[in-house]
């Protein structure tokens, strides 16, 4: 079965903000590889867990809640097999990880700012005392091998807010989601706080989707400015999977000058960008 | 489309606060249940915006510089820097230079929510920049002036990024002329992005209803209220949408005006990424 592990190629890439430092960007993502299950129909599961995070602007330690989010969304996801089926009790300990711990972080972040002498000051105590807030993207890319040998791909994601995840063929977008439309990004995306408790609400609010992948297939996982560049007309006739494929395939200084030349067109807006690339092998 | 530029470190916007320090600022007026000298109603206004500002622009290693912000007093044979405490004399100063200098930190109440449905007082941390003052004359048209000096130069500096934001907080009384020109002269400047926005507070003796933002004169209480209307800037559409989104009425025409209402919420019109609000 690793075999077919290694039949889904993997980057992660993060670019922060011009402008700011690498260490201010608050973008997170991470990818796991599960463990390989039987899924009790007589098949076998070899699964990829990956999460993007995109802290707000507007909150403090924003950045490390996001790092928060996306190590505990690839737990989750990683402990619950078909977890869309319970999608509450999901919620629950994704919540439970992540918002159930922030009092432990901020103590220790108080204490530590305490202890270096530069205790919370009057403009930091109201957005502490806000919490911190990021949108959140998980997903499964799962290849499920039958006794006969034959593979077959799907994937299964949740999203809050506008990190989205991308289907491409041939490099044209197959399918965007949970934004479907440039004019849909905003300063104002849905987002999980670090105060949130209500777990009826989030699991309410979580969009679902899921889809089958074929061989040659890319899932994307990207921040807002990313997305909307996806998603935007602007690409010159080119399909956006090609442009981009042509980048990430070069080298690793590509990216960021790619990135860079975008913002200076006027093409993709100034913000941290963060991309999980999966493609799955044409061989497959 | 205008105003729409990045606000950032690197584009960094402009914020001037225009304060009536005249004699007639002694006056009172009625601010919420209280009857408060309309300089200390303004004091204050000046107070809670650069507060909020900064809370705005804070992150984990102090406020970032996503403004430069000038407070001109207009008075008595004077019109300039109307900073207190280390900031004194200053015009242009960025954010988080304000945000470390306050002249002082007070400890005031607020009735917060109990969680159980009732109010209780807690302490919270008031900064301070400036005091009520009230002195002579009310050199509005001069203080008009003063800050197209400061927008030229700014705009000159910055001709792409957001356009300066001029805010003046008055009793509408000017003793050296028709403002108007003036006003108009400064609304002209503009950058790649749009022109000048001068928006005007009305704190008034005239009573009447507070207006928040509107969109034509009628109804106003008196020719003062009615000319600082006439000079405001109308509000670029997306800080219509979100005074739309904080309760208010708008259209095409609404105006960067307030009489004798909180004005602090101008604050959220300003984008600088995305916003932390709770879902929903």
């Amino acid at each position: 079965m690793e075999d077919v592990a290694a039949l889904l190629e993997c980057q992660q890439l993060r670019i922060h903000k011009a402008g700011s430092s690498p260490e201010e960007c608050e973008d997170a993502e991470r990818v796991w590889s599960g463990e390989t299950r039987p899924d009790g129909r007589g098949n076998t599961v070899v699964p990829l867990y990956a999460a993007v995070s995109d802290g707000a602007s507007e909150s403090l330690l924003a950045g490390a809640w996001a790092d928060r989010l996306v190590a505990d969304a690839v737990d989750c996801l990683s402990g619950a097999h078909d977890w869309w089926d319970d999608l509450g009790g999901f919620v629950e300990e994704l919540m439970t990880r992540s918002a159930g711990r922030w009092a432990a972080h901020l103590a220790q972040y108080r204490a530590e700012r305490e202890a270096r002498g530069r205790p919370i000051t009057w403009y930091e105590q109201p957005g502490l005392a806000k919490g911190a807030f990021a949108t959140l993207l998980g997903a499964e890319v799962r290849a499920t091998v039958s006794d006969t040998g034959a593979c077959s791909w799907a994937w299964h994601a949740f999203a809050l807010g506008d990190s989205c995840l991308f289907q491409l063929r041939d490099g044209a977008l197959v399918r965007a989601f949970p934004v479907e439309s440039a004019e849909d990004f905003g300063v104002t995306p849905q987002l999980l706080g670090s105060r949130n408790h209500d777990t009826a609400l989030v699991t309410d609010r979580l969009a679902v989707a899921h889809g089958t992948l074929e061989p040659g297939d890319e899932i994307l996982l990207a921040t807002d400015a990313l997305a909307a560049w996806l998603l935007s007309p602007r690409h010159g006739g080119v399909a956006p999977g090609h442009q981009l494929a042509m980048v990430l395939e070069r080298d690793q200084e590509s990216f960021p000058e790619w990135v860079d030349d975008q913002r200076a067109r006027g093409h993709m807006r100034n913000d941290d960008v963060t991309l999980i690339r999966m493609k799955v092998r044409a061989e497959a | 489309m205008p105003y729409t530029a990045e606000i950032s470190r690197t584009n960094p916007g402009c914020f001037i606060f225009l304060v009536d320090q005249s004699a007639s600022m002694s006056d009172p007026m009625v601010s919420g249940e209280r009857t408060q000298a309309r300089a200390e109603v303004v004091s204050d206004a000046i107070n809670r915006l650069l507060t909020e500002l900064s809370v705005k622009c804070a992150k984990e290693e102090g406020v970032r510089d996503y403004f430069h912000v000038a407070v001109i007093g207009y008075g008595h044979n004077h019109v300039g820097s109307a900073f207190q405490g280390a900031l004194a004399g200053r015009d242009l100063v960025p954010l988080g230079e304000v945000a470390n200098n306050p002249a002082r930190v007070e400890s005031r109440t607020k009735k917060v929510p109990d969680g159980a449905g009732g109010l209780v007082e807690t302490s919270v941390q008031f900064p301070v920049w400036m005091d009520p003052v009230t002195n002579g004359g009310t050199p509005m048209t001069r203080a008009l002036g003063y800050a197209d000096s400061l927008v030229a130069n700014w705009v000159e500096a910055h001709p792409s990024g957001f356009p300066p934001i001029v805010l003046n907080l008055t009793d509408g009384e000017s003793t050296d002329g028709d403002p108007t020109s003036a006003a108009i002269s400064l609304a002209s400047h503009a950058t790649a992005d749009g022109a000048v926005l001068l928006f005007n507070l009305h704190v008034s003796g005239s009573g009447g209803t507070p207006v928040t933002f509107p969109d034509t004169e009628e109804g106003l209480p008196d020719t003062y209220a009615r000319l600082l209307f006439q000079m405001s800037s109308v509000l670029p559409s997306h800080m219509r949408s979100y005074a739309a989104s904080q309760g208010h009425r708008v259209g095409e025409t609404t105006r960067g005006f307030v009489y004798n209402a909180d004005i602090t919420s101008i604050v959220e019109f300003l984008d600088i990424g995305t916003r932390a609000t709770e879902l929903r």
